[in-house]
């Protein structure tokens, strides 16, 4: 069965999903939290406000993938554009913006109506420099505005040049690029091939350490005692953040991170004191706990914890 | 890499005399020109660590380069001033007691000695032992009357090495009111510190437990048996220590080694270095070096990473090992985008 919560794999490795819909209800009901991963195109490269669309790790796509949270397709590429399809897009794409220019045309002109006070002293020094003609469009819309309508008729002669004026300025304004915002959201094309995936076709090739820390996500999530929240990692020297409750809830209380012990061979796998001193020290400074995860045997999936402690004497 | 900005008056006139080996140069520190004026001092191999028995030769090591450590406090040594060398300021004007003295109190009405497990290990058995006999001996005038008997003695040898122009020690420093232990201090050096300074500046002699004095290659592969990355670290330890940083231990910090501009009574570390050779499978991955980064970011200190390329022939002599090695350092530095205006491009 399939669920109605679409994530699409890029590169057999990042899963994105672009319905804010789905973002939320992974939010709430799943425990899934991702990373934002969305600029507009004026504002790039900037972390201070990120948005769609989330990025799911592989290891979250593989377990929500298993347990049919989530449905999982990649883009059949090139696409094939046909003529008409691209004709029909921006005809809709016209039809959009004529429609969104009357509704702001009009907001836009019973608010300059409304502060018509303020504006009229405001402009009573600078001289009428306009005097060009009133295009079509601001004269329709002049003539369908009921607010216009009810001032014109109390309105001085050059208060009405003045107002008229404005309009005009303000109304110029309205072109494609500044009414329509390129936003990153699911495409509406109906020519999309698409191909569903599954997790094992993900689980492909991994690495050792990849396959730990995907069966360690998977431990976690799936743990029957308690609820775990998982995110990245990364900011404290670990791979997974472990939370109690919602992020934006409360602090993290565990650092986790994956290290191989009986899948290699004893020599590579020795972690020097200095380091493990290092991850507890991390962990202390932010009021966290250092956790080391690792299999019980090379074959198995069960996962066997280590807390590290610091303590003062 | 941060300021030191609380700089008082007297540090800033204990640094002018700063020295960075203990190491007397009749020219300079005007000491007597004879021809032992090249120090000799002596080490012991005691439970396996090289330990300096006498207390001016502890001490003299621990101010002039802050080799060592001592064993019960951080910082300072508490040893008698350095006579010979009178350009030397030093601000205890009085006479420093070249031990430590510690006092046990315990209530006047909770007399009673520690019991004893019979389940408890030897070693905790043996401690306790000694802690009651200490404690609660036969009676308070005997523990007086061999304190003071101990510091009697401990004045007289040190008399023997002051000069005729020294001040007399005041005696009223002895008397000892209440019942406290003698407990001696003593410094105590690292593996990578006495092969330096007895190869690089031939002025240690180490004996080992036996007696025998230990030649420094000797020295060496005794320290490779015990630890097989010991040459490694000691590539590292000798690069910067003859570049001029201070270089002790950094196990508190998770790193190899801390480097300090003047020395760890004079300034916190600049630098937390850490080797690259000892990076092993479950360390190489970038959010561990950001984490840890971070973690030396919060102290106040810069990551260095340093790499060690050993020769391809391992020798047992340290001339021909320090010959070939390489060591490349880099240093980790954190980056963040909006602040740096010079990189946003123009809209």
């Amino acid at each position: 069965m399939t669920s109605q919560l679409c994530c699409y794999i890029f590169e057999n490795r990042h899963g994105l999903i672009f319905n804010p819909d789905s973002i939320r209800i992974l939010r709430e009901q799943y425990r899934i939290i991702g990373c934002l991963t969305g600029n507009l195109p004026e504002y790039p490269r900037q972390n201070a406000e990120l948005g769609l669309p989330l990025e799911l790790s592989r290891e979250e796509c593989c377990v929500l993938a298993d347990q049919h949270i989530i449905s999982m397709y990649e883009l059949i590429l090139p696409l094939n554009d046909c003529e008409e399809d691209h004709a029909k897009y921006l005809t809709d794409l016209e039809i959009e913006f004529q429609r969104q220019k009357i509704e702001n045309g009009h907001e836009r002109i019973n608010e300059i109506l409304i502060n018509r006070q303020s504006i009229l002293q405001r402009n009573i020094q600078s001289a009428n420099e306009n005097s060009s003609e009133t295009d079509e469009f601001t004269l329709s819309l002049l003539e369908t505005n009921n607010a216009w309508k009810n001032c014109s008729r109390s309105l001085e002669e050059n208060e009405h040049i003045m107002l008229l004026n404005i309009i005009k300025q303000r109304l110029r304004q309205f072109t494609l690029e500044y009414m329509l915002m390129k936003l990153p959201i699911e495409s509406r094309r109906t020519n999309l091939k698409l191909r569903s995936i599954t997790s094992e076709e993900l689980k492909q090739n991994l690495k050792l350490i990849e396959q730990l820390r995907c069966d360690v996500f998977a431990d976690l999530y799936l743990n029957k005692n308690q609820k775990y929240w998982i995110s990245s990692g990364q900011k404290f020297g670990g791979d997974y953040l472990v939370y109690f409750d919602d992020p934006s809830r409360c602090h993290s209380t565990f650092i986790v991170t994956c290290v191989l012990r009986n899948e290699i061979e004893r020599n590579s796998t020795i972690i020097p004191l200095t380091h493990l001193i290092a991850r507890c020290r991390i962990a202390v400074n932010v009021n966290k706990i250092c956790i080391l995860a690792s299999r019980k045997s090379p074959i198995s999936c069960d996962i066997e914890y280590l807390t590290v402690n610091w303590n003062g004497f | 890499m941060k300021k030191t900005t609380s700089f008082s008056k007297v540090r800033a006139n204990r640094i002018k005399y700063l020295k960075l080996f203990p190491l007397f140069i009749h020219d300079i520190d005007r000491t007597r020109e004879d021809e032992s004026h090249w120090p000799c001092f002596e080490a012991k191999i005691v439970d396996d660590l090289i330990m300096i028995p006498g207390v001016e030769h502890g001490d003299k090591l621990f101010r002039y380069g802050s080799f060592g450590k001592s064993e019960f406090v951080r910082t300072t040594t508490h040893a008698s001033p350095s006579t010979p060398l009178e350009t030397i300021p030093n601000d205890r004007k009085n006479y420093e007691k070249p031990y430590r003295l510690r006092s046990i109190e315990f209530n006047n009405g909770n007399y009673q000695e520690m019991e004893i497990d019979v389940e408890s290990s030897n070693f905790e058995k043996d401690f306790l032992n000694e802690l009651n006999r200490k404690m609660f001996p036969s009676s308070f005038e005997q523990v007086r009357e061999r304190n003071h008997h101990e510091c009697q003695t401990i004045l007289q040898q040190a008399k023997i090495f002051s000069t005729t122009d020294s001040k007399p020690m005041k005696d009223s420093n002895i008397e000892i009111p209440t019942s406290k232990l003698l407990i001696y201090e003593h410094v105590y050096l690292l593996s990578e510190e006495a092969i330096f300074l007895q190869h690089a500046l031939g002025c240690i002699n180490v004996k080992n437990e036996d007696n025998q004095i230990l030649s420094p290659d000797e020295l060496w592969t005794r320290f490779c048996l015990k630890d097989k990355n010991f040459p490694i670290k000691y590539a590292v330890y000798y690069h910067y220590r003859s570049i001029g940083w201070i270089v002790k231990c950094g196990l508190k910090f998770g790193c190899d080694y801390m480097l300090y501009k003047f020395g760890p009574s004079y300034n916190h570390a600049s630098y937390c270095l850490s080797i690259e050779n000892f990076w092993k499978t479950n360390s190489c991955t970038w959010s561990f070096i950001s984490g840890f980064n971070r973690a030396c970011l919060n102290a106040g200190k810069t990551l260095l990473l340093s790499n060690v390329e050993l020769p391809q022939i391992m020798t047992n002599s340290i001339e021909q090992f320090l010959e070939q090695t390489e060591v490349k350092t880099i240093e980790i530095n954190r980056w963040i985008p909006t602040q740096n205006q010079f990189l946003e491009t123009s809209k």
